[in-house]
């Protein structure tokens, strides 16, 4: 085994220093998932912290997952941001939801650079308050950079990304899997890894898209 | 009166005068656009003033008095401004416009008050350091008259008759006894400026300078009018193609040249630039007045989010497309794919009563997909949804939720030819 000089070591891009993390105080956004809140280091997701999500399928419930956070975001008059998603979301869908068509914004790129350029530029701002990014291919770099950007401010970031690099090395400090439960409304959110808490997994059950009739 | 004369024998910096300086597309234009920006920087140490192309500028020195009790205060200030400037420049004062011109043309740098001074040292101007036709000159060495005074002793009479009466008319006004009208000067209310590069480049970075001085010059343009700018349009000159035009949109109006200069280097880094530039301009196509009503304090931050979120929204725009951004509009329409849509996101969208209905999917799948297994369990519907008949694109569709196998919670219709179609996801 080599022993590489000290300077040789702290020049690597790849390697920093754990001194150099900002840990900080975190702040977290509830969930709306009392389960999932419990299992979060930070009681809901974490400000300033990039969210990694795997998920295989659209449709499953993914934005329901945030959907509490969007609409936390909008109360406190920050803007929502979806970057390059599959589909685009449904206006009639976001007003059902809560969320007022003054504070959506779409973004689409047409090239790779432009796509981590834009998550970096969002994820930076003050006045930006969540954003999603769909990604079809991982890079751990772009990622780091992502993360880097996101720890100046006190943004919501989510970047989903497919199921297959969840066996992968990944600079973002919290990773999640998400699974449909066949057969029923239920989504299993597996956490990978999260900073400052354990790994686990919980089941939650959605909240049902046509609201109980009461008679 | 009292007048002061500027000559400027040539308004080039010195270094450019030695270097050699590549033609660039406005070259006729040149010398009087530096003159109007040299006489625009003047007009804050010296006015009124008066442009005397192609290289004088004449400030009215008497109405100065308060500013600048002696005229040699005057010519110091401004001294210090050409030294500045890397421009050298000759001056003279005088009793009239023609009188100040004539002795700093010819080199006398003479500065005061007194008119007998002023005067003794016009009758010693050589008639040659005059500006009257060569041939009229001639004639006047030959004559024997070689300076000045020889002419002012001469019979008016004879003088006219000689020479023409355009000769004495003029050497009246010269001195004064008959008016010279003079158009005052005033800066233009809007920024147009060039700059001719020492080096064809299209890199952007050896761009950044000199864009860079041009925006410090527009910088300090905003602020002596107390006005920002929200939309500038910056050309870049080739050789020999058609200039390329970039528009550059501030939110609310920018003063700050490095806001400026941050957008552009974002839209160049956008473009691809089909020739090597050689000259860059600049001009303000809009600007709007600074609101004095608007806090500037520290602890201002009543709009700054909003601000902060417009700064964003431009500084998007200017690398990806005016149109990458948008946002949600509604149309009264009961079709699901044409009741709303996205839209380039300009000017804030005005906000909708919180809608109450049956719900509706997050995402859209459009076209719409046929389904190809049976769901696994049925959530919601049927809801019927018809409409279209006055565009001839008529539906009739009974929409319902269901869950699919593989978990998704899809939006599904079936048409009125019994075909199942999946028209939406439940996110």
């Amino acid at each position: 085994m080599s022993v590489h000089p000290r300077t040789q070591l702290e020049q690597d891009p790849r390697l920093w220093r754990a001194s150099q993390q900002k840990t900080g105080h975190c702040q977290g956004i509830a969930s709306g998932f009392e389960a999932l809140d419990q299992l979060l280091a930070t009681s809901g997701w974490p400000q300033g912290a990039l969210i990694e999500c795997h998920s295989p399928l659209n449709g499953i419930g993914e934005l329901q997952l945030f959907a509490h956070a969007m609409r936390q975001c909008v109360r406190s008059d920050t803007a929502l941001f979806w970057v390059d998603p599959p589909h685009a979301p449904y206006p009639p869908a976001l007003e059902g939801m809560g969320l007022p068509p003054e504070h959506c914004f779409m973004v689409r790129t047409s090239s790779r650079a432009d796509h981590i350029w834009t998550l970096e530029q969002l994820l930076g701002s003050s006045a930006v308050g969540m954003v999603m990014g769909w990604s079809r291919r991982r890079d751990p770099a772009a990622l780091r950079r992502l993360q880097l950007a996101l720890e100046e401010s006190r943004t919501l970031g989510v970047l989903i990304t497919p199921q297959e690099g969840a066996g992968q090395a990944s600079p973002a400090p919290m990773r999640l899997t998400l699974e449909a439960v066949p057969g029923t409304s239920q989504l299993r959110v597996t956490l990978l890894r999260q900073r400052g808490g354990q790994a686990g997994s919980r089941t939650l059950t959605l909240p049902p898209i046509v609201p109980r009739q009461t008679v | 009166m009292l007048w002061l004369y500027l000559h400027l024998p040539s308004l080039l910096p010195d270094h450019h005068q030695t270097s050699d300086v590549p033609e660039h597309p406005f070259r006729d234009d040149h010398q009087t656009e530096l003159l109007e920006q040299l006489a625009a920087d003047l007009y804050q140490l010296a006015s009124p003033l008066a442009l005397w192309p192609p290289d004088g500028v004449l400030i009215r020195a008497d109405r100065l008095r308060h500013l600048y009790p002696q005229p040699e205060d005057l010519a110091a200030v401004l001294e210090q401004h050409l030294s500045r400037n890397e421009l050298n420049g000759h001056m003279a004062t005088g009793t009239t416009p023609r009188m100040a011109r004539l002795l700093a043309r010819h080199g006398v740098r003479i500065c005061t008050r007194d008119p007998e001074t002023m005067h003794q040292a016009l009758r010693r101007l050589p008639v040659t350091a005059t500006d009257w036709p060569a041939r009229v000159r001639q004639r006047l060495t030959r004559m024997g008259l070689q300076h000045l005074e020889d002419l002012l002793e001469c019979c008016p009479a004879e003088l006219t008759s000689r020479l023409g009466p355009e000769l004495y008319e003029d050497l009246q006004r010269i001195l004064g006894r008959s008016g010279d009208p003079v158009q005052e000067f005033h800066p233009r209310a809007t920024f147009h400026q060039s700059l001719t590069l020492t080096r064809e480049t299209r890199d952007t970075d050896q761009l950044q300078g000199p864009l860079g001085h041009l925006l410090e010059k527009l910088e300090a343009f905003l602020r002596q009018r107390q006005c920002r700018c929200d939309r500038l349009s910056l050309t870049l000159h080739h050789p020999d193609r058609a200039p390329t035009c970039l528009e550059l949109e501030t939110s609310r109006g920018e003063t700050r040249s490095e806001a400026f200069l941050e957008l552009a280097l974002l839209r160049l880094a956008a473009i691809n630039l089909p020739d090597d530039v050689n000259a860059l301009s600049l001009a303000t196509e809009r600007t709007v007045a600074l609101d004095t009503t608007e806090s500037q304090d520290l602890f201002d931050s009543g709009d700054s989010r909003q601000q902060a979120r417009d700064t964003l929204l431009h500084r998007l725009r200017a690398r990806l497309g005016r149109d990458s951004i948008q946002c949600p509009g509604r149309l009264p329409d009961p079709r699901p794919e044409r009741c709303a849509h996205w839209q380039p996101a300009r000017n804030p969208g005005a906000s909708t009563p919180k809608r109450s209905g049956p719900a509706r999917p997050f995402w859209l799948q459009q076209p719409p997909q046929p389904l190809k297994r049976p769901p696994v369990r049925w959530i919601n519907g049927p809801e019927r949804i018809q409409g279209g008949w006055w565009d001839g694109d008529y539906v009739r569709r009974d929409y319902y939720i269901a869950l699919l196998d593989n978990g998704q919670r899809a939006w599904l219709f079936r048409n009125r030819q019994d075909q199942w179609f999946i028209h939406g996801w439940f996110g």
